[in-house]
């Protein structure tokens, strides 16, 4: 025989809460806590996928994009191409802040200091040396042509003798044979630090 | 561990008194009488009222819930035909309140409550609405959820309805009538209250002839067997049938434990 529904009493949420028996009961608690379990561990699995991710980043920055769950190509290609910026930008920023008022005089007084007769073509600051990783030492590379070796060589000694500087280093040296006074053109890596300014 | 939770007050209401009592439990309810009430005889709503916002006064703890059981005369009930060609709910609320009309007293304020069903016949009561009001308001002055109002006919048929199969009634006896729960097949049907006299307790067969007289009446096939319950005479326990169980102990209450 089937169950009677006749109820005068008002048909509210608590009216069907308390009517509710101890089975459904027990199914909507089990049902929140198999919801809440599945929140947390879905929860802890994010976590721990962003914790291996900033890991591995850390340990492998270059490859980062390429070991990156998921990354498509597109993304890796914008991460290279972020990379090539910035490292653009930090270059022209190291240029614009070299002193270079500083440096051209200690160049000018080591080039017209007595017997030295050489003529500077070129300054152009050391890419290998100039570096934000470098630190406090900064290059600058000079070419340069002189008559012979000898003008060449009291260049050099006079560069050594510059306090500005903290050494000079012959890099090359060549003879210029279309020229027909067969010049010596050489190259010079300078460095100076910082602290010498 | 369980059995001690889910407590809540149990109100049984009916022209004689009121019984109030404290049930807990989950599979298998228990109930604890707290204490039990005597109307003044021709009392009014309001006294009622007092005798009952002082009883939950001693023994109601705001939050819980209250179940009210009405005794079945306080609750007109009528068995309902399903019109033909009816379209939905509103064509049933219809019926519903046109067959009520001819066993309420149009002065009063009723409330009406049904289980309808579109493919057969089924049972409706109304409660008179002053009645309704006065439990609502007990249950607000005192911060009770009032959970369920029901005709005591009803927790009888929904204790005992998983035992009864189609062909077989359900008899609920009481101090001086005997409410006939009818149903053919697996739905109720049909109720009829038949008052006995002192004599009729003592006849053995009194219960199965006035049964059989009522399925004539109804145009239904006897019952195969009667399923008494309630405080049922000594003398018809030996009757042929099937005894579900007293109504109640010496509380009267609940009439639904066996």
């Amino acid at each position: 025989m089937n169950h009677l529904d006749l109820d005068f009493a008002p048909r509210n949420a608590r009216f069907w809460w308390e009517r509710s028996g101890l089975a459904l009961r027990a199914a909507l608690l089990g049902g929140a806590l198999v919801l809440a379990a599945v929140a947390w561990c879905t929860m802890a699995i994010q976590t721990e996928r962003v914790q291996l991710q900033e890991a591995l980043a850390r340990a492998v920055p270059a490859a980062a994009p390429s070991v990156r769950a998921g990354a498509t190509l597109a993304q890796k290609g914008a991460y290279a191409q972020d990379l090539a910026q910035n490292k653009a930008m930090n270059q022209a920023l190291l240029a614009l802040n070299r002193p270079w008022k500083l440096l051209w005089d200690a160049v000018e007084r080591v080039s017209s200091a007595p017997g030295v007769q050489v003529a500077i073509l070129e300054m152009r600051p050391d890419t290998a040396t100039s570096t934000p990783e470098s630190g406090d030492v900064q290059g600058l590379r000079l070419l340069a042509e002189s008559k012979d070796s000898a003008h060449m060589l009291g260049f050099m000694r006079q560069l050594r003798s510059e306090p500005f500087f903290v050494s000079a280093v012959l890099t090359s040296h060549q003879v210029n044979t279309q020229d027909p006074n067969k010049p010596l053109r050489f190259e010079v890596l300078v460095q100076w630090t910082q602290a010498g300014l | 561990m369980l059995e001690s939770t889910n407590r809540r007050l149990a109100l049984n209401i009916g022209p004689q008194g009121a019984q109030l009592a404290l049930r807990s439990g989950w599979l298998r309810p228990r109930y604890r009488l707290l204490e039990s009430l005597v109307w003044q005889t021709q009392a009014t709503d309001e006294q009622r009222g007092a005798a009952l916002d002082a009883l939950l006064l001693r023994h109601a703890k705001s939050g819980s819930a209250l179940e009210v059981l009405v005794a079945d005369l306080w609750v007109p009930s009528v068995s309902v035909q399903p019109p033909v060609n009816g379209a939905g709910v509103g064509d049933l609320a219809a019926a519903v309140s046109l067959r009520m009309g001819a066993v309420t007293d149009s002065g009063t304020d009723w409330q009406i409550a049904s289980a309808p069903r579109m493919d057969g016949r089924f049972v409706a009561s109304a409660l008179r609405s002053s009645l309704m009001d006065m439990l609502r308001h007990q249950c607000q002055r005192h911060g009770l959820h009032l959970a369920s109002v029901q005709p005591l006919f009803v927790a009888v048929w929904n204790h005992w309805h998983a035992t009864l199969v189609p062909g077989q009634w359900l008899a609920i006896c009481g101090p001086s009538a005997v409410t006939l729960c009818i149903a053919p097949q697996r739905h109720l049907e049909h109720l009829r209250r038949l008052d006995f006299t002192p004599a009729d307790t003592q006849t053995l067969l009194w219960p199965a002839e006035a049964a059989q007289r009522e399925a004539m009446r109804l145009g239904l096939p006897a019952p195969t067997t009667l399923g008494l319950c309630g405080t049922v005479p000594l003398a018809w326990r030996g009757a042929p049938g099937v005894y579900l169980g007293p109504v109640g102990d010496a509380t009267g209450l609940w009439g639904v434990k066996p």
